[in-house]
């Protein structure tokens, strides 16, 4: 099979998983174009950065018309992110591969573990949360709220920034918990505007990327072309299938990863 | 901060923005990965950007791409700007030009001190 195939395969696999967890789908695409086609980490990471931001902007648009993500507050807490990526893109090239593997594989032991406990969780939440209606006039999220300790929230978005230019993911798995639980705001209303926020963070660690010199666009195409339609394609599929079993799944999927880059970070 | 309830012109500019943003650059990404795969064209390996754009059209095309992709927050930010501009909301217009204008900074940082590798 060709190698263009199995990229653009790859990028779909990626697109049409983060879609249906929710994901940027860094998280997999990173490690995909390392072990599965050995591109240099610098590289994946820089093509996964452009992946999640179409990705991001893709879902955004959707959730942002539906009035689902808080756009003040994502553009205000995006300052952060957006500083956070660009010097952990700068930093990015001055470390060497196996640090930056073995930094990889530790976040993704916490995704790993993130997701298991959300989805031993998910049963209390969905009964704690007020359910919600997307076809309400306003969006789902038309009674008002009120955030808390932005000061905090926009030193740990940098944070969040910082991950994400480090090691090519959207930073949703720092930024999620801060708007949430460090701000208060509902756990829908911090998802979806994490993710609007995924976009200016992941473009401001791609620069430092695309500018070095990192990125081979003829192997980056066909990987962001297989996110697009995947993405798509995932988002079509959430509505009709039952999440739970592929948590549990990817969960299985992260644990092998990571002890692959670990093992990578170990070996050098 | 408190949330004020939605704005649907506010919010239809941003969308509408992010869409067709996303739809514009990958499809200039699929045309210039067409163009290399019909013209065999192996492409200018992993190059800085700012090479690949002067290195033929199928090159040129997605570099242009990515670049555009990349840019696209920028837009989005400027146009959210203009938006709260309009609502009267100076303060959330001086954060979105706030932003915008630091991930123009961070591009000018990253031309200047990103090491080749």
């Amino acid at each position: 099979m060709p190698i263009d195939l199995l990229l653009a395969l790859s990028g779909l696999l990626a697109g049409a998983f983060g879609a249906l967890l929710g994901l940027g789908g860094g998280v997999l695409i990173v490690p995909i174009l390392t072990l599965g086609f050995g591109l240099p980490l610098t590289a994946a990471i820089g093509t996964s950065l452009i992946c999640v931001i179409a990705t991001s902007t893709a879902a955004a648009a959707m959730n942002v018309r539906a009035g689902r993500a808080d756009v003040r507050l994502g553009v205000t807490l995006g300052a952060g992110t957006a500083v956070g990526a660009l010097s952990g893109g700068m930093l990015a090239g001055y470390l060497p591969e196996r640090v930056l593997a073995g930094l990889f594989a530790g976040m993704l032991v916490y995704t790993a573990l993130t997701m298991l406990r959300g989805l031993m969780r998910s049963d209390r939440s969905v009964a704690g949360e007020p359910p919600v209606d997307p076809t309400a006039p306003d969006g789902p999220l038309a009674p008002p709220y009120r955030t808390h300790r932005l000061p905090a929230a926009i030193t740990g978005a940098f944070g969040g920034g910082n991950l994400s230019g480090l090691l090519g993911v959207g930073g949703g798995i720092v930024t999620v918990p801060i708007i949430h639980l460090v701000m208060r705001a509902p756990m829908q209303v911090a998802v979806t505007t994490s993710n609007f926020m995924i976009g200016i963070t992941a473009a401001a660690g791609s620069y430092a990327y695309l500018l070095r010199g990192d990125l081979d666009a003829r192997v980056a195409a066909p990987v962001v072309l297989g996110v697009a339609i995947g993405g798509v394609a995932g988002a079509a599929l959430s509505a009709r299938l039952r999440t739970s079993w592929l948590v549990g799944l990817f969960v299985l999927v992260l644990g092998y990863v990571s002890w692959q880059m670990a093992l990578r970070a170990i070996a050098g | 901060m408190k949330r004020d309830g939605s704005d649907p012109i506010l919010a239809e500019g941003i969308a509408a923005t992010l869409r067709l943003g996303t739809i514009l650059t990958v499809a200039v990404i699929a045309i210039g990965y067409l163009v290399a795969l019909l013209t065999g064209d192996p492409g200018a390996g992993a190059v800085p950007l700012t090479d690949l754009i002067g290195a033929g059209v199928a090159s040129a095309l997605l570099g242009s791409g990515l670049l555009g992709l990349s840019l696209l927050p920028i837009v989005m930010l400027t146009v959210a700007a203009i938006g709260f501009s309009r609502r009267g909301e100076r303060r959330m217009a001086g954060v979105s030009v706030g932003v915008a204008l630091l991930l123009v900074a961070t591009l000018v940082v990253a031309i200047t001190f990103a090491r080749p590798g």
